[in-house]
């Protein structure tokens, strides 16, 4: 099935972007390529060029003048878009570690009447697989996402993710950091949303094994969904 | 009956901060939660301080050994709560500059709306 070009110019990629000046022109160049999509980057104080790049590629930018997090970048995207009246939302890292070829599949899911949420899932088969610190990373935040929310998903810290407008209503996301990834989950669970994962392929480079979670930053994100867990 | 210095001071000071709380309460500077929050904490300890004898009843009565553990115990839950009521804080101050932040960006970006 080819996605309409209608349905193109009605979703919404969105890119968080931190310090992505010599990776994010790649990211949208990338999506460009793939048709007439609504492309809008979310620059959350970033140091570098980021706004710059972004800019020589004529998408829409929003900026943080403080840097706030991704999960504060990626609401600022989803709630801009919903604005902009918005039918489909697709979140997308700026790192270049997705591959854009995975969007239509990602699109086309969520364009299925029973499904609100699409988790792109970096362990589900696409290939290659992240570098093995990132997996056990990612199954502690499964376990974590699964007590709070009580739904299993093989990746919930994925940045690859669609949702309709129904869901975006819906989600009223509360955390800055990484642990609005698994706040996504629990809110999912708690307005019924529907869900599905896909596979998605991941590139990890050395820049970007820099960046993303690491094991203080994992800490900070239990830390802050336990206390969110014991506040509700 | 011997009263020692701390029967007397101990209340005293439990006395001063009930009338601050009632004196805020009226300006309508603390809610009705927050004053009867406070006042039941001082009266507590006041109430302790004047009769040793009872607090250390009730600690025997919850299975420590002398009161100073219960003491202990009790301090340590307060502190505990104290803090997490402190990073709860922190957080809503960090959730009330995000909102700022993102508000600023929307508005930049277009007279957009924060709220969907």
């Amino acid at each position: 099935m080819k996605i309409d070009s209608k349905v193109k110019n009605k979703t919404f990629v969105i890119i968080p972007a931190f310090n992505e000046a010599k990776r994010i022109g790649a990211v949208i160049s990338e999506i460009q390529k793939k048709g007439e999509y609504r492309i809008v980057v979310v620059d959350d104080d970033s140091s570098d060029l980021t706004i710059d790049t972004a800019k020589k590629y004529g998408v829409e930018i929003l900026s943080h003048i403080i840097n706030r997090g991704p999960g504060a970048a990626t609401q600022t995207g989803l709630t801009y878009a919903y604005n902009q009246g918005a039918e489909y939302f697709i979140t997308i890292d700026g790192d270049g570690q997705h591959d854009v070829s995975d969007l239509e599949v990602i699109l086309k899911t969520v364009m299925d009447k029973d499904v609100d949420v699409v988790f792109g899932s970096r362990m589900l088969g696409g290939s290659p697989k992240p570098p093995l610190i990132r997996r056990i990373f990612n199954v502690i935040a499964n376990v974590v996402t699964f007590f709070l929310s009580s739904i299993w998903l093989s990746d919930t810290q994925t940045g690859f993710k669609a949702f309709n407008r129904r869901a975006v209503s819906k989600i009223g996301l509360t955390t800055d950091g990484y642990e609005f990834c698994s706040e996504i989950v629990t809110q999912v669970k708690y307005h019924n949303l529907k869900y599905k994962e896909v596979p998605i392929s991941v590139y990890y480079t050395k820049e970007s094994m820099e960046k993303g979670q690491n094991f203080a930053t994992g800490l900070r994100t239990v830390f802050r969904l336990f206390i969110m867990a014991l506040s509700k | 009956m011997n009263i020692a210095l701390y029967q007397i001071i101990i209340p005293l000071i439990s006395l001063l901060f009930i009338t601050k709380i009632f004196s805020e309460f009226i300006r309508k500077e603390r809610t009705y939660r927050e004053l009867i929050g406070v006042v039941s904490f001082w009266w507590m300890i006041g109430f302790f301080a004047i009769f040793p004898d009872i607090f250390a009843g009730i600690a025997l009565l919850f299975g420590f050994e002398n009161y100073i553990n219960a003491l202990v115990f009790g301090l340590l839950f307060i502190l505990t709560y104290a803090v997490y009521k402190l990073i709860l804080n922190h957080f809503r101050m960090e959730r009330q500059m995000t909102e700022m932040v993102r508000k600023m960006a929307l508005e930049k970006a277009g007279g957009s709306k924060l709220e969907l």
